[in-house]
């Protein structure tokens, strides 16, 4: 429900309807994995297509950035894991509701759900996560001039977040196959 | 579809658009979802204990629980699914879901197809909780089981079972005296008299099972060529039951009711023993053959059609003055012409019955060989599980003896059932 009310409250904040067409993939999930993540696809893509070129400096372009990443995260974990109406369910959803009050309380409600969420489903695995945000934003603070184009903010950020995929690498899986109506 | 691929294709999608638009905000988005992949991938470090334990012994087609106990040792939760592999039986998928450090025990009905002792073969697979990844896991604990014919298939096995009449077969394939239309008497039924033969009017005035018997085209004579060998009497020679003995005497009070001549030739390994003629009753005959007793265990598995081996050729040379076997001897001693029953195991010396066979077949003689199968002599009250584990194979391997030879020589498999019941049954 997280994932949900983040993507909703992004929109709300960051005043673009778009964010609402969360609804679609978050009610597919009732009916299965497979078409909410298709729904899901198709929603990332306008969502993105949607966002203005702010740069991260700026109030307006940093909470841009982050609400929308962080409701993205936190929609996309809903949607592969499984909707859950549990009690921290509600306190977090309680929690991110009292923080949309203000734009940078919401910015670190979503952040902090965002780490929650990783802690409780990928156990230690949260302290790269909160490695790489420390990294991140220290980095981002220390070029801060050198950094003043939009475009060259991409770009940098991009090389940090396929540092990721680096890390994953390590570890050798079978991705798993399933059928694209196959039933849960 | 492969999940892992459609977030890692999106977040390829979306970074790519990040850079076309210059969009740090697209970018993080980006970012989002190439971590949430990561995470995951990283985390997915799964370890899982599956132990089955199966039943030791099952009936075909029937359902079996088997216990298995899965325990999920790894840090995350995920599904595991139990598929059995083995062709031999079938069985359901399972499923658990289980939280990281739990332990389950999960009940797997198994319903095996095969007969025999077959082996399992099953695999557990642990999937994420995110549907992304999986990994493949043995299935420990038991692997084998011990499956026996059901009941029901043995029942149905009997029912389909075309009951030989030994003795009417043993004519019949040897054709000897065929009847004719002239009626000659009114006797009373004997095994191996065909059922469309009964008179029911004489048998509901006399309330005994009454037959018709008519007249014979000729009456000749019949050449049985029995093995005395020790290892043929040890088949047939079981407690106090010689169902040789009793399948001599019934052979020759039959074809002397029926009016034929017999004549005896009996023979072991190397040479002919004894040659009985003019039999008039089966207890004469069965005293001049003289069979005693032989001790210890018969020989259940079948020996392979092939030719003797030289040591061998040099041993029966040396036993019985030529390489030929009794039995070869034996039918040298036939008429041309004749009819001629051979009692002997078939897995005993398949080639050299064979060769008889052959032989007697080329001086226009009638062959027929009465072949009590010694598995089925075997006595039923003192078996148990393990004997039947030894004895199937050993059927088995006759069975399929026989479907080889029936080409070459005409076979009636003759069990106890085959002989007077009432007699074996005192006996």
């Amino acid at each position: 429900m997280i994932g949900l009310v983040a993507s909703l409250l992004a929109g709300i904040v960051l005043k673009k309807w778009i964010f609402g067409l969360a609804v679609i993939p978050y009610l597919l999930r009732l009916r299965g994995r497979n078409p909410s993540l298709i729904a899901f696809y198709l929603y990332v893509l306008v969502v993105v297509l949607s966002l203005p070129s702010h740069s991260i400096y700026t109030h307006r372009g940093f909470v841009l950035a982050v609400v929308s990443s962080t409701s993205v995260f936190l929609l996309l974990d809903e949607i592969l894991g499984g909707i859950r109406w549990d009690r921290t369910e509600l306190v977090m959803t309680a929690v991110l509701l009292v923080s949309a009050l203000h734009d940078y309380l919401l910015v670190f409600a979503l952040i902090g759900a965002a780490v929650y969420v990783t802690h409780l489903h990928f156990g230690r695995a949260v302290y790269r996560l909160v490695g790489w945000l420390s990294l991140s934003l220290g980095l981002l603070y220390l070029l801060r001039d050198r950094l003043k184009d939009p475009g060259a903010q991409t770009l940098f950020l991009l090389g940090l977040g396929l540092v990721f995929l680096l890390l994953a690498e390590r570890n050798d899986v079978d991705f798993l196959e399933v059928g694209l109506f196959e039933e849960e | 579809m492969r999940r892992a691929e459609v977030i890692l294709s999106l977040a390829a999608v979306v970074m790519a658009a990040a850079y076309l638009l210059g969009s740090p905000a697209a970018a993080l988005v980006g970012i989002a979802l190439v971590s949430h992949y990561s995470l995951a991938r990283v985390s997915f470090r799964p370890r899982l204990r599956v132990e089955r334990k199966l039943p030791e012994r099952a009936m075909e087609r029937e359902p079996v629980k088997a216990r298995i106990l899965v325990e999920n040792l790894s840090e995350i939760r995920g599904l595991v699914r139990i598929r059995e592999t083995s062709r031999e039986v079938f069985s359901r998928e399972l499923k658990a879901f289980l939280r990281p450090g739990e332990r389950r025990y999960l009940e797997q009905t198994i319903v095996p197809l095969a007969r025999g002792r077959i082996k399992l073969m099953a695999e557990a697979v642990f999937e994420d909780g995110f549907g992304l990844f999986m990994r493949r896991f043995p299935v420990g604990g038991d692997s084998e089981m011990i499956v026996f014919p059901s009941q029901k298939s043995m029942r149905e096995a009997m029912r389909e079972r075309y009951q030989v009449e030994a003795l009417a077969e043993a004519e019949k394939a040897l054709g000897v005296g065929a009847e004719t239309l002239d009626f000659q008497e009114l006797r009373e039924f004997l095994p191996g008299d065909d059922i469309t033969r009964i008179d029911w009017k004489a048998t509901s005035r006399l309330q005994k099972l009454i037959v018709r018997v008519f007249k014979r085209e000729t009456m000749a004579d019949i050449y049985l060529l029995v093995n005395v060998d020790p290892p043929f009497r040890r088949e047939l020679r079981r407690g106090k039951t010689d169902y040789l003995v009793l399948i001599m005497a019934q052979l020759i009070a039959y074809f002397r009711r029926f009016g034929h001549g017999v004549k005896i030739i009996a023979y072991d390994e190397g040479r002919v023993v004894n040659v009985v003629t003019n039999v008039r009753d089966p207890l004469t005959a069965l005293e001049k053959l003289g069979l005693g007793r032989e001790k210890g265990l018969p020989p259940l598995r079948p020996s392979w059609i092939s030719r003797t081996s030289p040591l061998g050729r040099l041993v029966a040379r040396f036993r019985g003055g030529s390489e030929a076997h009794g039995i070869v001897k034996a039918a040298m001693k036939v008429p041309a012409g004749s009819y001629v029953l051979i009692v002997d195991d078939l897995g005993l010396h398949p080639g050299e019955i064979i060769k008889a066979s052959r032989l007697l077949q080329r001086k226009g003689s009638k062959v027929a060989l009465l072949y009590p199968n010694p598995v089925l002599f075997v006595d039923r009250g003192d078996l148990r599980p393990e004997d039947i584990e030894t004895l199937y194979p050993a059927y088995r391997e006759r069975k399929e003896l026989m479907k080889k030879v029936m080409g070459r020589v005409r076979v009636i498999e003759v069990g106890p059932k085959d002989l007077l019941p009432m007699v074996v049954r005192k006996l």
